[in-house]
């Protein structure tokens, strides 16, 4: 048979089995949004939207939303109309799985939080320092002021600048010692703080005000050390107005042997600079100013964390396994247990000549 | 010359020979080759294997960081579960010229990169590393397998081929392709989740579309597409070769290009 008739044929044929079901037992309403076309489409819409926001595009997070929208709603009319559904119960599960994963995600994106900050060794974690990167709309709640302090920071490195692992100790609020370090989040009421290769020294100053018998305690960041090695220094403008410039002279960084960078790295030396005079200060020594005096308390080490929150991490990965575990048994089901119609094809399967 | 080259050469002499041995079994009428071309296949995955696993106990850690590292470990891969299809799976046979000539091809790129080590940043001390590296490897491999019968379904060759061996019902190549195409999407899928598990440990964000991960989802989402309108929309054979050949271009694209041309790397890979 030539094969246009056979295709001509083909096309004729009424809609059989699982098909005629499908369209006996639902109604059109919920058929047409069911198609599979429909699902081509979201598909390729998605696509498109993917790749407009890696190109930067305001218009491909749109897309994405609406892709993921329409793709949600055909899926939800597919699983209550396609007959194909019940007879595949692990087609079934893993469809499932993708709207759950869909609706987890789309939770996460509503309640995410992003921020940042730095902290030295000795200080209490302060919420207020906490710099917002991204807030969903579900306000999370941060861990309250003093929720940790920070402990020892120690960063391993190999000859060279090759940074190793990274730890940062923490002294949680009930006095337990807990740390985060590469690749191990602090866990503190859901809110996961990551370290960050951001870090550097701090000097530790005290203010003395003329006028009054109290001081305040501060640290002073310098720049991210040992990435900005050679620019150790950094402006300060003291309460009473003075400008300063403090500088510190770290130690050369072993170039052959492994080392770890610490408070120690420091050199525990300020040099203060005031109307071109410089002065050096050790750890304890006092600068007297017009307006009151401030003493040099000694180095610590800073570091940066990452702060993120999403209730719905745990949703997407229990929805992803049952993605994956419900299309591991289609695929079983649908390949390793041979239909006889591959039967009779693999018996017949050289042709001969 | 060290040990790790040492290995490379019986190694290139095996890829040449499966090359080879596959285009000459196309035309051989009265020969049949496949033991030799399963062979040379296997026994150049042994001598990759030997290298890669002497530099690993030599340095400590294994192949997952530099150019050269990715595409050796890949080449092992590839030619592993290309191998073991060829001797387990006969009908994959037919994909021989095509494969061999592609592991040959990554071969060379292999030798023509520094084989120099980079330490390991600490963030690949995790276990998610290990899942993550070889689904995708997997993932790969089944790519290479569909592409290879979807190649040998529309290549013109077909016609001048003498040998009885190529002689395979369209049908049972396409369902083939299906099969591996398939269980390449579920081997993506695990990849994709283990490296958003590893990203969120590592980096404190679970995706973010950085270039690497974007082409990784474009590639699933095709592949997911592929799925999708074989219902709709009955795909020829030759739109199922071009589909599958192109989910292996651009697979391919986003292991050896991606992470080594974008500006903006994913921070795992480089
Ligand atoms: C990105 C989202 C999706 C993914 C990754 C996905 C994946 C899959 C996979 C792997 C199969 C099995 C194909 C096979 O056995 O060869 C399948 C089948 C199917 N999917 Fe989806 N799917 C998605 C979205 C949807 C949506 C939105 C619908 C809504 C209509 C849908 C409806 C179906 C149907 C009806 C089948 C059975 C097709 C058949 O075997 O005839 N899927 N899907």
């Amino acid at each position: 048979m030539p094969e246009s008739t056979l295709t001509t044929k083909m096309r004729r044929v009424e809609p059989t089995g699982i098909e005629r079901q499908r369209r006996k037992s639902n109604p059109a309403w919920l058929r047409a949004p069911a198609s599979l076309r429909i699902t081509s489409f979201g598909l390729l819409l998605l696509g498109a939207g993917v790749l407009a926001t890696s190109r930067q595009s305001d218009i491909g997070q749109w897309l994405i939303v609406v892709s993921l929208l329409l793709l949600a709603i055909n899926l939800c009319a597919a699983l209550f109309s396609n007959p194909l559904f019940r007879v595949k119960p692990a087609l079934f599960g893993m469809h499932v799985g993708l709207l759950l994963l869909a609706v987890s995600l789309a939770y996460g994106q509503l309640s995410r939080f992003r921020g940042h900050f730095e902290i030295t060794e000795g200080q209490e974690f302060d919420p207020r320092q906490v710099i917002i990167d991204r807030q969903g709309i579900l306000v999370p709640t941060l861990p309250a002021e003093g929720a940790f302090k920070q402990g020892t920071i120690r960063i391993n490195y190999s000859p060279g600048m090759m940074r190793r692992e990274t730890q940062s100790q923490v002294v949680m609020v009930d006095g337990r010692l807990s740390g985060a370090t590469d690749g191990r989040p602090l866990i503190i009421e859901n809110n996961r703080f990551y370290v960050t290769h951001n870090k550097g020294f701090s000097a530790l100053i005290s203010w003395w005000p003329t006028q009054e018998s109290s001081a305040s305690l501060g640290a002073l960041h310098f720049p991210p050390y040992p990435r900005l090695a050679p620019m150790q220094q950094l402006s300060w403008a003291a309460p009473d107005g003075t400008a300063l410039r403090f500088e510190i002279t770290p130690k050369a960084i072993p170039q052959d042997e492994n080392w770890t960078l610490s408070g120690a790295m420091s050199g525990a030396l300020l040099l203060v600079t005031r109307d071109g005079t410089t002065t050096s200060l050790q750890p304890g020594e006092i600068l007297r100013l017009a307006g009151g005096a401030f003493r040099f308390e000694g180095i610590k080490m800073w570091i940066g964390y990452r702060i993120f929150r999403d209730p719905s991490l745990y949703w997407c990965f229990a929805s992803a396994m049952i993605v994956l575990c419900c299309l591991a048994f289609h695929l079983a089901g649908r390949y390793l247990c041979r239909s006889k119609r591959s039967v009779a094809l693999t018996d017949n399967r050289k042709v001969n000549i | 010359m060290n040990d790790y080259t040492l290995w490379l050469y019986p190694a290139a002499i095996a890829y040449h020979l499966a090359a080879v041995l596959s285009m000459q079994e196309l035309f051989d009428r009265c020969n049949d080759y496949s033991r030799w071309i399963g062979g040379t296949i296997l026994a150049g995955t042994l001598f990759v294997t030997l290298a890669i696993a002497g530099r690993w106990l030599t340095y400590g850690q294994g192949p997952f960081l530099t150019m050269h590292e990715v595409l050796i470990s890949s080449l092992f891969s590839l030619s592993l579960i290309y191998g073991l299809a060829y001797v387990f799976v006969p009908i994959t046979r037919v994909g021989a010229p095509f494969a061999a000539v592609t592991m040959l091809l990554l071969f060379i790129w292999a030798a023509e990169t520094d084989p120099g080590i980079r330490l390991l940043p600490p963030t690949y001390e995790t276990p998610w590393l290990w899942v993550h590296v070889i689904f995708g490897k997997l993932f790969l491999g089944c790519c290479l397998v569909a592409t290879s019968l979807g190649v040998w379904l529309i290549t013109p060759l077909k016609r001048f081929v003498r040998s009885v061996r190529y002689m395979w019902v369209p049908q049972q190549l396409e369902r083939q392709v299906w099969i591996w195409l398939s269980i390449a999407f579920l081997f993506h899928s695990v990849m994709l989740i283990a490296g958003a598990v590893w990203a969120q440990d590592a980096w404190g964000r679970y995706w973010d579309w950085d270039p690497l991960e974007t082409w990784a989802f474009i590639t699933w989402l095709c592949m997911a597409l592929a799925l999708h309108m074989r219902s709709v929309y009955p795909l020829g054979p030759r739109t199922l070769s071009l589909l599958a050949m192109g989910v292996f271009v651009l697979a391919f694209l986003t292991f050896f290009g991606v992470p080594f041309v974008s500006v903006n790397p994913h921070q795992g890979a480089v």
